[in-house]
């Protein structure tokens, strides 16, 4: 049985772990903020690269996705088929969920991978992620949570992209598979795989060839047809370049969204914990204050028992 | 005083560097410098490392720190794409 002054103590702690469980709300806050800004900033140039994208003919756009990076994958596929998979945590915790649940996902991918033979590559982006799989002998692993510390798109960021890219080109890997938590909103972030490599027709189609579709039906109604551009130096070259930057983009996009969600979470799961203290520090207050009570009426009585034998 | 001027962005996948009306463009492109003023033909370039010379509507001259990207013209509206 807890005593007045046991509760007491309880209540301090209580109070005291609300504001540390406060503060960091408010910090993922501001973090939240920031990213979220951050992620409205790159929206602009991905429309811009989208825009850029939309002067190419369809035909050259497919031409360059699946000649000049995935005719090689034919030989990979007979060659060495190593699955490179990139998996998005967070560096620290307290965020509820949300990286168990990427977790669990790539469990699963491993499970269903391991049973078609096909030998993974993981890459951790975040410590947790890193911790949770450094046991598994079984699948190559490297560390690559310090992206997660800035989130500028440093040179470090697109050199790394590039590396997967050239990988890829030359047949060391066979696919690019991303794990990450899509932000849907504040409240929830969903677990996802996305395959990112090789282009695929379905995904880079309708990104790609429908913006061309839509800008320029317009302009042949006004019977102007698209403007013909000039390419310097050729549209092969452009392209390749073009979809080089797509690519790292790709990565940036999701490095981002995973961190906006990471940041959401934890806002999330600060906020739950900030409710539940005071909900303790009610409950607690209320037990102590009748306990006092209850002191109170046995010294009364005593009190008045003894006043009334003497 | 007839406009002369065409609109212009400068974009990076964090921000955007530059966004104003411009009067004259230097983009140094992979296959040589080249200026552009207003009404230039639709182009599309990639650009080189290097400084990208911009006139302003008041005349001034600005310069941007290019790591090579992308450089598209169209109807009076340049975007340069660049990391």
């Amino acid at each position: 049985m807890a005593t007045i002054k046991d509760l007491n103590i309880k209540i301090g702690s209580l109070k005291k772990t609300k504001k540390i469980t406060g503060a960091m709300k408010l910090i993922a806050t501001t973090r939240f903020n920031k990213i979220q800004s951050l992620i409205k900033k790159s929206e602009r140039y991905r429309l811009a690269l989208e825009e850029i994208l939309s002067t190419f003919s369809p035909e050259d756009i497919r031409d360059s996705l699946f000649l000049n990076v995935a005719k090689p994958s034919n030989k990979a596929l007979t060659a060495a088929p190593m699955k490179k998979v990139l998996l998005f945590t967070s560096n620290r915790g307290l965020c509820a969920s949300f990286n168990m649940n990427v977790i669990k996902m790539l469990h699963s991918f491993k499970a269903s991978e391991n049973s078609h033979g096909n030998p993974l590559a993981l890459v951790c982006i975040g410590k947790r992620g890193f911790d949770a799989f450094r046991k598994y002998k079984d699948i190559s692993i490297e560390n690559k949570s310090e992206f997660l510390e800035d989130t500028s798109f440093s040179k470090a960021f697109s050199s790394f992209a590039d590396s997967l890219l050239d990988e890829y080109a030359h047949a060391k890997i066979h696919s690019v598979t991303l794990i990450y938590n899509h932000f849907q909103s504040v409240l929830s972030q969903k677990p996802q795989t996305k395959v990112i490599l090789p282009f695929s027709l379905k995904k880079e189609k309708p990104a790609a060839s429908g913006k061309v579709d839509s800008s320029a039906s317009p302009l042949e109604n006004k019977a102007a047809g698209r403007s013909v551009f000039a390419f310097e130096p050729s549209p092969k070259i452009l392209l390749d370049s073009l979809i080089k930057r797509r690519f790292r983009y790709t990565l940036f996009a999701t490095l981002i969204e995973s961190l906006v969600g990471e940041h959401a979470a934890r806002m999330t799961a600060m906020d739950n914990a900030t409710r539940n203290c005071d909900d303790l520090i009610d409950e607690t207050t209320l037990k102590r204050n009748r306990l006092r009570q209850v002191a109170i009426t046995t010294e009364l009585t005593e009190i008045i028992a003894g006043a009334e034998s003497a | 005083m007839d406009e002369n001027f065409f609109s212009l962005e400068v974009i990076t996948p964090d921000k955007t560097l530059f966004s104003d009306k411009v009067t004259q463009l230097i983009v140094p492109g992979q296959s040589g410098r080249f200026g552009i003023l207003k009404n230039h033909a639709p182009f599309v370039s990639l650009i080189q490392t290097g400084e990208l010379l911009i006139t302003l509507q008041n005349l001034q001259q600005k310069s941007l720190q290019l790591n090579g990207g992308i450089f598209k013209v169209e109807h009076n509206t340049a975007i340069i794409t660049t990391e």
